[in-house]
């Protein structure tokens, strides 16, 4: 049950009805909530449920027994059994095959031929694991370091690992931020709910008519046959696929922050108009922002953070990218695509004077834009790698991004070959990008909100049907498959 | 302020309604407001309580392929006993469809001494169709299926997308049992769904076309009243040979009889190499499915099952794989092509015209008495 799709659309109906009419009741909203995220997963896989539920009953355990022990070595031991237990689940569905193919082919190039033969196991990655294994961490982690007390009960902690807007793919919630939120008896709020649903629906514009057109379109047949759309064509491909993956992501985000305001809930923002960036350190505090917070919080601020040189701060640096790469996905051009970013951002922090958001704010219009465009370019560079490794059939990883920078130092002359649809749709997220954000969500919501009852139900009418027709193929988002 | 006084729940439940009112709109043939003429005639059959010998299931090729009328006179002359023969074959359903309808008639009806089924273009190769819910028979299908067995009624992407995943450790049948759950419930949340989308798609069509494709336009020849009469006037329906359907489909079979000359057509052998409307698959999974429950429903009722050849004009013969398939499931009556593959035997491809459906009814009469 995709978002992008008419059953969430009645499925949602049904948990926002449902959740507000048992609202005075804690344990029945709640357990509201849960049941109805339980089905939510449950329509990808049934029997991924009992993988969560193995996550959530390990990490209620583990958190309390490590605030309840007054033992370092017993609490230590309890951390290290979440991590063992959700890093080692994540670790078997979605890297096994890939580090068992790698020990394979190093030990066939060691001329140890017997160990060589290795057939990749039938691993069905389920959904939404890497987002749920993180936030699960990061509950034990936070109790660990006396930053967290464990939660009230263990339908608080369930819904806190399952909750449906944001399960599958995101935004990364913290257990601190979520978990006071199901203390307070919610209250009604027309308005924020108003803006909740405004979101979902910018949400679904953005899947439906511009990130699933520009996939279509222009993307994927510039990936699939770089050859036959020459240098032009390949650069404009490759800017459509960092629109896309922009676009899709923020959708789903979008749609999980508002469903959840619906709710009474707040999650946290995962975008923040990314091509606005002047340099890759700031992209990345505005690019997946749970993410990255996350590993800023949980891998590189334990490893030290920028304390200790130059030397320590690069090594640090990169191995939190690499582990950013590799959360992404089992191959190397996520690897490479997340060092990419690791030596950019070194060589921007290292080298280039460090400005304030003032400072940066005060620089003329051409500096700006063209630190804008400089930074972009990098980050379409990356993408090359990233987006080859993403398709699931014709998958050419690092060859395939060669190929395209072959294209692209050689293929001048040759014609782009562009769908015109979707050059448009490109051309129209480029413009919804830099328009100023209060356009759309703060003058574009008090529209939506003074409207009639009966005309938001008109548009939202209008809504499902061209969400139905035309998402009929019912392209997933992208991030499911991390 | 209280929840239900909220202006977001106004517009949560108007838009419920609304939903509910553009699938009435956009559903009404398929529930029963206003009809297609050959679906209202299968309906009026189906509520006849009075029981029958035979069935006939399939495709429009069935609709337009046999004619009871004939089918129970020739039966009677040969048995000297009365038949009473039904052919329900709607207008561009898949197999699916007929099994549908036979169970439907098992629930309020003695079981038929035999059910005929097509097998052909239509029904070998047509799938999981995507517009389910326009050939159910009533409202009370779409509840029904929710309820009972949605997981047929899926397309065919949703069925590669359950299959991808096959449960090998269920303890109990407990995680089988979870993912048919979650399916019904999506099944049922989709329903709504479906009014604003055949509004949309309507509205795209009427611009694209210009009015003159509308989503799910009833075609003059299959209004209810067209059918009326005709049933009245013949005892049948069907696209009268000077219709401009009719006289399209007759130019369709001048040229293909131009193409493949008689005699090179009754004595065309299968070929698997050769391209035709068999090249790829002979059989689609959802066909052999539905062909594998109708057996089990005429073995748990001790009907006898028969399969009809409907060919295309001069087209291609059975594959071996789908006469063997049929031979092991039931009867495969295959009608003699050197009558079929004359130019006056069919009304366009797909179709016989009356001299075909005459003589294709007066066969399966003679196949179905001789070992009754």
């Amino acid at each position: 049950m995709s978002f992008n799709s008419t059953e969430f659309v009645f499925f949602f109906l049904a948990a926002f009805y449902g959740y507000w009419l048992l609202s005075r009741w804690r344990a029945a909203r709640l357990g509201w909530l849960l049941a109805g995220s339980c089905l939510f997963y449950m329509s990808w896989n049934a029997k991924f449920i009992a993988l969560i539920a193995f996550s959530s009953v390990l990490d209620w355990v583990c958190g309390a027994r490590i605030a309840a022990s007054d033992s370092p070595r017993a609490r230590k031991a309890w951390l290290a059994l979440s991590l063992a237990g959700n890093l080692g689940l994540l670790g078997f569905f979605k890297y096994f095959n890939f580090f068992a193919e790698n020990v394979a082919a190093a030990c066939s190039r060691l001329g140890l031929e017997t160990l060589a033969e290795f057939t990749p196991w039938e691993i069905v990655l389920p959904a939404g694991i890497s987002f749920y294994t993180f936030q699960t961490l990061s509950y034990t982690i936070d109790i660990y370091r006396g930053e967290l007390r464990p939660a009230r009960s263990f339908l608080d902690f369930a819904l806190f690992v399952s909750f449906f807007p944001q399960l599958v793919a995101g935004p990364i919630v913290r257990a601190a931020d979520f978990l006071p939120q199901l203390d307070e008896r919610p209250r009604f709020d027309d308005a924020r709910v108003s803006g909740g649903v405004f979101l979902m629906l910018c949400g679904l514009a953005k899947k439906v008519l511009l990130a699933d057109t520009i996939g279509l379109e222009l993307v994927d047949p510039v990936f699939d046959a770089p050859l036959e759309h020459g240098a032009v064509g390949v650069l404009l491909g490759v800017w459509a696929a960092l629109f896309q993956f922009y676009l899709d992501f923020s959708a789903y985000s979008d749609i999980a922050i508002g469903a959840a305001a619906c709710l009474g809930f707040t999650l946290p923002q995962n975008f923040d108009r990314p091509f606005l960036a002047q340099s890759i350190s700031e992209f990345w505090r505005r690019w997946h922002i749970s993410l990255s917070t996350w590993f800023r919080d949980y891998v590189f601020v334990p490893l030290g953070g920028r304390g200790g040189g130059q030397l320590a701060f690069f090594r640090k640096l990169m191995l939190t990218m690499f582990l950013t790469g590799l959360w992404h996905g089992a191959g190397w051009n996520y690897v490479l695509w997340g060092l990419m970013h690791g030596v950019f951002t070194f060589v921007g922090v290292a080298w280039g004077k460090q400005r304030t958001k003032t400072e940066l704010a005060a620089r003329p219009v051409w500096e700006r834009a063209a630190r804008r465009v400089w930074v972009f370019q990098l980050v379409a560079l990356s993408m090359l790698f990233f987006r080859n490794g993403t398709v699931a059939e014709g998958n050419r990883g690092i060859e395939g991004a060669l190929e395209m920078l072959q294209v692209l130092a050689t293929h001048w002359s040759s014609a782009a070959n562009l769908s015109s649809l979707g050059l448009a749709a490109l051309a129209a997220a480029a413009l919804i990008h830099f328009t100023p954000r209060e356009w759309i969500h703060v003058r574009g919501a008090g529209v939506w909100r003074g409207a009639p009852a009966f005309a938001q139900a008109c548009v939202l009418v209008g809504a499902t049907g061209v969400l139905a027709a035309l998402s009929y193929a019912k392209a997933p988002f992208i991030y499911f498959q991390f | 302020m209280s929840f239900l006084n909220s202006k977001s729940a106004r517009a949560g439940l108007l838009y419920i309604a609304l939903c509910a009112l553009a699938f009435a709109w956009t559903q009404r043939e398929q529930l029963g407001l206003i009809t297609d003429g050959r679906d209202a005639t299968i309906r009026e059959l189906m509520r006849d309580p009075a029981p029958a010998d035979v069935l006939f299931l399939g495709s429009s090729a069935t609709a337009r392929g046999v004619i009871p009328a004939e089918f129970e006179e020739r039966a009677r002359e040969l048995s000297g006993q009365p038949w009473r023969a039904l052919n329900l074959a709607p207008f561009g359903a898949g197999r699916h469809i007929g099994f549908l309808e036979l169970e439907r008639w098992l629930e309020a009806h003695a079981p038929p001494r035999a059910v005929v089924v097509e097998v052909g273009v239509t029904s070998d190769l047509v799938g999981y169709m995507h517009q389910m819910l326009p050939r159910f028979m009533d409202a009370s299908d779409c509840v029904r299926v929710v309820r009972e067995r949605p997981h047929r009624f899926r397309d065919a992407r949703e069925m590669s997308r359950r299959l991808r995943s096959p449960v090998r450790f269920d303890p109990w049948g407990a995680f089988a049992a979870l993912d048919r759950v979650a399916m019904h419930l999506e099944l049922a949340l989709e329903v709504l769904g479906r009014g604003p989308e055949d509004l949309v798609r309507a509205a795209f069509n009427f611009a694209c076309n210009g009015g003159e494709s509308l989503y799910y336009k009833p075609d003059d020849s299959t209004l209810r009243s067209t059918v009326q009469a005709q049933v009245a006037e013949r005892g049948y329906c069907r696209i009268g040979p000077e219709s401009p359907e009719g006289l399209a489909g007759k130019q369709l079979v001048l040229g293909r009889a131009a193409k493949t000359p008689y005699e090179e057509a009754v004595a065309l052998a299968w070929n698997p190499d050769s391209a035709d409307e068999f090249a790829d698959e002979s059989i689609s999974r959802a066909a052999r499915l539905y062909a594998r429950q109708m057996r089990r429903l005429a073995e748990r009722h001790g009907m006898r099952l028969c399969f009809l050849e409907l060919p295309n004009f001069r087209g291609r013969p059975l594959s071996p794989a789908q006469v063997a398939f049929y031979r092991e499931l039931g009867e495969l009556l295959e009608p003699d092509k050197a009558v079929l593959y004359r130019e006056e035997s069919f009304q366009d491809l797909g179709h016989l015209s009356v001299e075909g459906a005459t003589h294709l009814s007066r066969f399966v009469a003679e196949r179905l008495t001789a070992r009754d």
